[in-house]
């Protein structure tokens, strides 16, 4: 004879497996959004089945979370230092600065530019190509591995950049603006939940400023 | 369909407060967009009281469908407003100071204990949880992780689908202790 208690742990047991089963489409479609980095609330068919089944929202936002924390999970060195959580971050940030920085010079040149992969075809009209620093190296191994910054200008002044940072720690993808001498710039692109601003993108966003603020940025 | 008494209604809003500004956490990751979601479904809570019909289901799932369409509606806010002015941060006194380290509190969003996570790490094999670092955490696409781990792209892909799986189930064993 069982235990109510133990009556209880297996009719939740139960239930818990019923309400997974229930909801495989959901899941199903979840998975797939993830592998394509993709935001899952960004996905009409997700909002909709969620709306329609309010039971599966406690279920949805805690995988969310638990998966948003597996991304700040830190990495093995870094694990006996969990003291100091700024360190993680300063490294992040210094990556996405160093590869923004990269990326910004494409838009102060007028690319587009590419760096550390296949270069891409250049504009004579648009200047030199300038001489590029080394990819800056990182402890624990970390890395910008390319970063580049495809350019549109619209009109004088107006001028329009999409930069992508690629790195063996972080991924950004910025949006960036100019609009007679007025910069903006936004998350944009795959693997940046859109509308969130992480640290990683204020990091980037912040350092545009200062590369703003230099005299090839405004200039046409 | 008997609306339920406008005190009574009050006393059921205040009892769910902090389950669902804990729901609405785990949705949005950050403290704030949870704080300006949960006045928002309050507030339409409180308008569309009438509505409520306990024959249809019970308050909680109610009240927590329309914390779920007032961070929709949040967030699609959010993303119109998402563009900056690059002049108005960097300052050391301006938003950027303040908003990283909301941000760098929020990324964890104290809603995982350090333990927490350990604990459901550690119920996946090697494969699953090498799959799902590289993956979230380092951003490797699939077939880095493949060419890291020597194996097949379509074997990755399900060590990956199974820790994701494995962790949403995790959190249904962990509701049913």
């Amino acid at each position: 004879m069982t235990a109510p208690h133990d009556d209880n742990k297996a009719e939740d047991s139960k239930a818990s497996a019923e309400l997974r089963s229930a909801h495989a489409p959901l899941w199903t479609r979840v998975q797939r959004l993830l592998d394509e980095r993709e935001d899952p609330l960004d996905d009409y068919s997700v909002r909709e089945y969620l709306d329609a089944h309010p039971e599966a929202l406690e279920a949805f936002a805690t995988w969310r979370a638990r998966l948003r924390a597996v991304e700040c999970t830190p990495r093995p060195t870094q694990t006996k230092q969990r003291a100091q959580p700024t360190l993680r971050l300063s490294m992040l940030a210094a990556a996405a600065l160093a590869g923004c920085a990269l990326g910004a010079l494409g838009v102060a040149l007028g690319g587009p530019l590419y760096f550390g992969g296949t270069p891409a075809p250049s504009d004579a009209s648009l200047g030199a190509t300038p001489e590029l620093s080394p990819m800056p190296e990182f402890s624990d191994g970390a890395r910008v591995r390319s970063s580049s910054a495809s350019v549109i200008r619209l009109r004088r002044g107006q001028t329009r950049a999409h930069i992508a940072i690629e790195g063996t720690l972080v991924r950004t993808h910025i949006d960036f603006a100019r609009d007679d001498g007025r910069h903006s710039a936004r998350p944009a692109g795959r693997g940046e939940a859109r509308g969130t601003w992480s640290p990683r993108v204020r990091a980037s966003v912040a350092h545009l400023r200062t590369v703003a603020k230099s005299k090839d940025l405004n200039e046409d | 369909m008997t609306p339920i008494p406008s005190l009574d209604f009050e006393t059921q809003l205040e009892r769910e407060r902090s389950r669902v500004l804990g729901f609405l956490r785990k949705l949005s990751g950050s403290a704030d967009d949870a704080e300006d979601a949960l006045q928002e479904c309050y507030a339409r809570a409180w308008r569309s009281r009438e509505s409520f019909d306990a024959t249809r289901g019970s308050f909680a799932a109610w009240l927590t469908r329309i914390a779920y369409r007032s961070y929709l509606d949040h967030r699609k806010a959010r993303k119109r407003d998402a563009s900056v002015d690059v002049h108005a941060i960097d300052d050391e006194n301006a938003p950027f100071a303040a908003s990283a380290v909301a941000a760098q509190r929020d990324a964890p969003s104290a809603l995982e204990s350090s333990e927490e996570l350990e604990r459901y790490l550690a119920i996946l094999s090697e494969a699953e949880r090498a799959a799902l670092l590289y993956f979230h955490r380092d951003g490797l696409s699939i077939a880095e992780i493949a060419a890291r781990l020597a194996m097949p792209a379509g074997t990755i892909k399900s060590h990956l689908h199974r820790a994701r799986s494995r962790i949403r189930s995790f959190e249904s064993e962990g509701e049913s202790r």
